[in-house]
């Protein structure tokens, strides 16, 4: 009989996170319920749940009413060249913090820890002018370059790198290996988690990004996604189906992403938020 | 083979004078990437933005003029206004999002079946674009159309104006219980309110993960030892989970305090500078216009670069100031796992 008794903690906390988690996903799954609703339906009063008959053309209407595959293109320029870039330059620079000595290092390391101090609201607007003075403007070096280095990526694989032994260094030295060599060889497989987790981290921060596209951008041509979403909030205007539909394709990729490395994205962004 | 590592070797311990200048070098090298970037974009516009802070600037650099541009904006009652719709914003959002956030970390912890879809569901939102968060919401809490107004129709109460309601929660719950509210204490505006919402949707997941990672050590034998006491859970979770979890949530609203003060684009997308624009499906007459939008909108819409950027400065006080002050006074309240009592 005891088999059959039921927990009641177990069923109510089942509950609760059952009516946290209709909450969580409702707007997605409204936004896809809507995405396949001819548009008089999607206002009518009193509304409906399930679409009358799926109207699968509003993908391709809202793909077509707008040039989403331009900004697809930009966005994916802009995140891959991002990431790129913070692979680059935080993979050498923590390299070299962690594994050569040098004059002015300590100096060096605690300036470079002291970019995470300063906030969005102080940086924008020195970067607008400074951006306009380089001549990047409405260019996708504007919006690579500046991201292309954070002091989170370099401190965490420089963590990273440290924990490997130091003997192995020596004994590839002793071998006549070199710092690249040895760097490229050797090292960097054996940190390539921490690299897979800063990887993502970038490409998905970089490609919901966007106050910064919005204010450094101007032509249709470089738009990003995220700025032709809002542009298209406006040419849309209440053909809400169309609306949902261009935002449930600018949100797949991440959404994609998401599943398929939820626990390295999940772990790598609860240790950068530690970071403060 | 052998041959040749052997001369490698030998190499490695005799440099010639290239090489020895490359290995003095290198080091450097392998910064400069990172150096040049982060220097030039997250450590001088410290520097640069208190320059342009003192001049007339609008697309080009003008004169000096001094704490002019700060005189200017601490006299304008329009920057007094979006200060108190900051505060508005952070007290709507940091609680409930570090209340919900503990919620459902205790709730997940342990052995729980699904476990791990109902994580992905909370943390879905916090990596959702805003721009796309805010142009789905907004269709949700449309006026004319939207699903909650719909529902609210047809169960045949009157529909709120949520984006577009500039009117105040607190005048507007008065109106519903027949109190009189006075001036000045209407609070946020529904519009704001309904910014707030999306805005703890959209953040909760984050909370929650790092509650559950601050739960996750906690020692078993306290829950062991309490239940041998015969502790209830509303007493483990009174005098077990909440003192260890303290240093976290002290964490979590200061980091969740900073990042209202920064956070624009929802509320950009949601109802434009507040005055509509933009993807604005709200036109809430300003009351939803926060500091650094007001910032935002100086030097996006009218080019006031300078007069922006005194702003920002002062901004980036008032924020450092309610860090400083949230760490002095939680911090003597914070109870750390391993410091004896």
């Amino acid at each position: 009989m005891r088999a059959y008794k039921i927990k009641w903690t177990v069923v109510l906390r089942h509950l609760a996170l059952f009516s946290g988690a209709c909450v969580m996903t409702f707007p997605f799954v409204w936004m896809i319920l809507t995405s396949l609703k001819t548009s008089p339906e999607a206002a009518a009063i009193p509304p409906t749940f399930l679409p009358k008959e799926l109207v699968l053309e509003n993908f391709s209407r809202a793909w077509e009413s707008a040039p989403f595959g331009r900004y697809f293109l930009n966005s994916v320029l802009q995140s891959v060249g991002t990431t790129v870039l913070v692979l680059f330059s935080s993979i050498t620079a923590s390299y070299s913090f962690s594994h050569i000595n040098f004059k002015g290092k300590k100096v060096l390391f605690t300036l470079f820890l002291a970019t995470m101090m300063v906030p969005v609201e102080i940086s924008l607007i020195p970067n607008f002018v400074t951006i306009r003075h380089l001549g990047w403007y409405d260019t996708f070096y504007s919006l690579t370059v500046p991201f292309g280095a954070n002091a989170f990526s370099i401190f965490m694989l420089r963590q990273a790198f440290m924990g490997l032994p130091k003997d192995m260094w020596d004994a590839a030295y002793c071998d006549g290996c070199g710092h690249f060599t040895y760097l490229l060889k050797i090292a960097l497989p054996l940190v390539k988690a921490s690299v897979s987790i800063i990887a993502l981290l970038t490409f998905v921060g970089s490609w919901n990004s966007l106050l910064w596209p919005l204010i450094i951008t101007s032509s249709t041509k470089m738009r990003t996604v995220q700025v032709g979403l809002l542009a298209f909030t406006q040419e849309a205007g209440t053909n809400f189906p169309l609306l949902m539909a261009a935002s449930a394709f600018v949100i797949a990729p991440v959404l994609i992403l998401f599943f398929f490395t939820q626990q390295h994205l999940i772990e790598g962004i609860a240790h950068s938020g530690v970071k403060g | 083979m052998q041959n040749n590592a052997g001369v490698k070797r030998r190499e490695a311990f005799h440099p010639s004078p290239f090489k020895a200048a490359l290995d003095k070098a290198r080091p450097y090298l392998y910064l400069a990437p990172a150096a040049l970037i982060l220097f030039t974009f997250h450590l001088f516009p410290i520097v640069y933005g208190g320059f342009i802070s003192l001049h007339q600037w609008g697309l080009k650099p003008g004169k000096m003029v001094g704490l002019q541009n700060y005189k200017l904006i601490l006299a304008d009652a329009e920057w007094w206004d979006s200060l108190l719709n900051t505060f508005y914003y952070v007290l709507t959002t940091v609680p409930l999002e570090l209340g919900l956030g503990m919620l459902f970390a205790v709730l997940l912890f342990g052995k729980i079946k699904g476990r791990n879809l109902y994580r992905l569901s909370y943390f879905a939102p916090y990596i959702t674009p805003l721009a796309a968060i805010g142009v789905v919401w907004g269709w949700v809490f449309n006026y004319n159309t939207g699903i909650i107004n719909g529902v609210i129709r047809m169960l045949g109460g009157s529909a709120p104006r949520w984006l577009l309601e500039p009117t105040g929660i607190l005048t507007l719950l008065g109106r519903f219980l027949g109190v009189k509210i006075p001036f000045g204490l209407e609070g946020p505006s529904l519009a704001l309110v309904t910014i707030s919402i999306v805005t703890v949707w959209h953040y909760v997941g984050f909370h929650t993960v790092i509650y559950l990672g601050g739960l996750t050590q906690i020692p078993k034998e306290l829950f062991e030892a309490a239940k041998i006491d015969g502790a209830n859970s509303f007493r483990v979770f009174r005098h077990i989970i909440l003192p260890i979890l303290s240093p976290t949530t002290l964490f979590l609203s200061v980091v969740g305090t900073i990042g209202a003060f920064q956070s624009i684009t929802l509320i950009y997308v949601m109802t434009g500078m507040g005055w509509g624009g933009a993807g604005a499906s709200g036109h809430p007459l300003g009351t939803t216009r926060v500091a650094l939008l007001y910032i935002f909108e100086y030097f996006f819409t009218y080019t006031q670069t300078g007069y922006a950027m005194a702003g920002a400065i002062l901004l980036f006080f008032i924020i450092l100031f309610l860090s400083l002050l949230q760490m002095k006074v939680a911090g003597r309240r914070v109870f750390y796992l391993g410091e004896g009592d």
